[in-house]
């Protein structure tokens, strides 16, 4: 009990310093201004498909602007942390939080005053995945809020609002391996520049190398056999789930388990070696 | 000595980075309600012995008691005890005194550290909301001290406590470390470059060289090491060096180049004059000093 409560008190450390970043709330704002931006983008071309129509021109597209706009809209709302760059601004924001703990000594400090290396860990694997989770959910807050002002008929708006939940939860995964992730790099390269460039990169890179090395791997041991549709590959990327949305339309059984339990598997994979590493490395 | 007396012990603990041992084999008591001064050059392992005994690093060999704890848990536990200010000051910079006072009090679980007290400690009951990084070098400092008192800790560990500061703040910090020893019987450890400084403080001493703990003063022999001396300056140090050889023996007199210490009372200044004089070797300085532990140390270093 008095482990937990001071387990508890470190959390409440961290979210003390966590809500004084500036960075926190830079990351909302450009949230906001993303969001604003599409939701903009979306009224305008709308407007200017219905232009297209009434005046009647040859090269109209055969379109209605309630298609596009629906269209548009699903994908703000359901892909909303993707739309709004959330996965872009965890790890900057991650990298400062925790590489300021370095760099200030703070954590030198809490370790010689008898804090236990992994409640360190812990504590801001549990911060992160907090904020990450409020940023996910502010983001499909705004997803709601622009497809609900939205110049769309009932039964599109109850379709597009339909996979919303779903999403939501592919999300929440992601953000606990998007955390997961963040702590390991952070607490490996103990350093704001590196830790932001590497995960950055990792965002942008890491899943579809890793999904190409074992898709050759494959195509090189299985000599004769299909791959094409054989998506088993896609467990190595530790982003995957995030597309599952994508798929939500058409999601098997196979499909799903691969891309929630791909995630599952590279949850556990990021933690419990950042403990590990964690736990034989000296402070720095 | 009985073991409930000491506070701090290391037993031949040693830290190997990158195949080099930057501590040695170091085998260090600190009793309980001392004012222990660690001193070594720069390199000398004092810093990397305290991040051992703190339990930032782990020993790759040998073993750390803290007030007769040697079990991982039971040291966690004292170390919850523990106020320290390891190398540089840490605090968060965006943060005012007051939100790093916090932070950090309910990170290492001191819910209920008097935060005000400890403002008014380190003198920042006017700061109000200055971010820290806007704070001077001393005040930062200062802050760091704060930090490490908070809790009312029994053992603190002080690395260049007086770095940064102005000769007020280094009064202040001496003052408020002889207090807490005297009054609450703190024990303290402190590790300084300003011999000076620390031998105003400090009842026991630790000198480490190369990653070893070469010496450790305490009670009467440190009392002999700020004995008064007679000190020499010669224009002819090989001349000097034989007469005082046959002169005095080994322990008598220091010679550093051509400076030497004789530790003698000022009374013997006119005989030491003439006697050189007699053994025709050049002086070009002859004067009484009072005995001060810096310069023991620096000829132990």
């Amino acid at each position: 009990m008095k482990r937990l409560k001071e387990f508890f008190g470190l959390i409440l450390s961290d979210l003390l310093k966590l809500s004084r970043m500036k960075s926190v709330y830079i990351g909302l704002a450009v949230m906001l201004f993303i969001t604003v931006i599409f939701a903009l983008a979306q009224s305008a071309l709308g407007n200017l498909i219905e232009d297209m129509a009434t005046s009647g021109t040859e090269s109209a597209p055969p379109l209605a602007a309630e298609d596009v706009t629906s269209v548009f809209m699903f994908s703000l709302l359901n892909g909303a942390p993707a739309s709004t760059g959330v996965f872009f601004l965890i790890p900057i924001i991650a990298a400062l939080f925790v590489g300021t703990d370095f760099s200030s000594g703070m954590f030198r400090l809490y370790a010689g005053r008898g804090v236990h290396k992994n409640d360190l860990y812990i504590s801001k694997f549990v911060v992160i995945t907090l904020l990450t989770v409020v940023y996910v959910c502010i983001a499909f807050a705004m997803g709601a809020a622009a497809a609900g002002i939205a110049d769309m008929s009932e039964s599109a708006r109850s379709y597009m609002f339909s996979y919303t939940a779903q999403a939501f939860g592919s999300y929440l995964l992601l953000s606990l391996v998007t955390a997961a992730i963040c702590t390991f790099v952070c607490f490996l390269l103990r350093s704001k520049a590196g830790a932001m460039a590497m995960l950055l990169a990792m965002l942008i890179v890491l899943g579809d190398i890793l999904v190409t090395v074992v898709q050759i791997a494959l195509a090189m041991t299985v000599t004769g056999t299909d791959v094409t549709g054989n998506f088993v590959y896609m467990y190595f990327d530790p982003y995957y789930c995030a597309d599952a949305f994508a798929y939500a339309r058409d999601l098997t059984p196979q499909t799903a388990g691969i891309a929630y339990g791909g995630s599952v598997m590279w949850l556990v994979l990021f933690f419990t070696g950042g403990l590990l590493l964690n736990a034989k490395r000296d402070i720095k | 000595m009985c073991k409930k007396d000491i506070a701090v012990a290391t037993h031949g603990i040693t830290k190997i980075y990158g195949g080099i041992k930057r501590v040695d084999d170091v085998s260090l008591s600190v009793r309980k309600g001392e004012i222990y001064g660690l001193i070594g050059r720069n390199g000398a392992g004092k810093t990397t012995l305290i991040r051992m005994i703190l339990g930032i690093a782990a020993p790759s060999s040998g073993s750390v008691e803290l007030f007769g704890e040697t079990a991982p848990k039971a040291l966690a536990e004292v170390r919850r005890r523990t106020g320290a200010l390891i190398e540089q000051p840490a605090f968060y910079p965006r943060l005012s005194a007051e939100g790093n006072l916090k932070a950090y009090c309910l990170a290492v679980g001191l819910r209920s550290a008097d935060i005000p007290a400890l403002l008014k400690l380190a003198g920042f009951e006017d700061t109000g909301k200055k971010q820290v990084r806007n704070f001077s070098l001393g005040m930062k400092q200062r802050l760091a001290i704060a930090m490490a008192m908070a809790g009312e800790p029994d053992l603190l560990f002080l690395d260049e406590p007086v770095n940064g500061l102005d000769p007020t703040g280094i009064f202040q910090v001496r003052e408020l470390i002889r207090r807490l020893n005297e009054e609450r019987g703190v024990t303290v450890v402190i590790s300084s470059h300003l011999l000076g400084e620390l031998g105003r403080v400090a009842t026991a001493y630790g000198v480490m060289r190369e990653g070893r703990l070469i010496k450790e003063v305490r009670g009467e022999e440190l009392a002999s090491l700020s004995r008064p001396r007679i000190r020499v300056v010669v224009a002819d140090r090989e001349r000097a060096a034989a007469a005082f050889a046959k002169r005095y023996a080994a322990g008598e007199y220091v010679m550093r180049e051509n400076v030497i210490d004789i530790f003698a009372p000022a009374e013997k200044l006119a005989e030491t004059g003439v006697w050189l004089m007699n053994e025709g070797v050049p002086v070009l300085q002859l004067s009484a000093e009072r005995g001060d532990l810096e310069t023991a140390f620096i000829d132990m270093l």
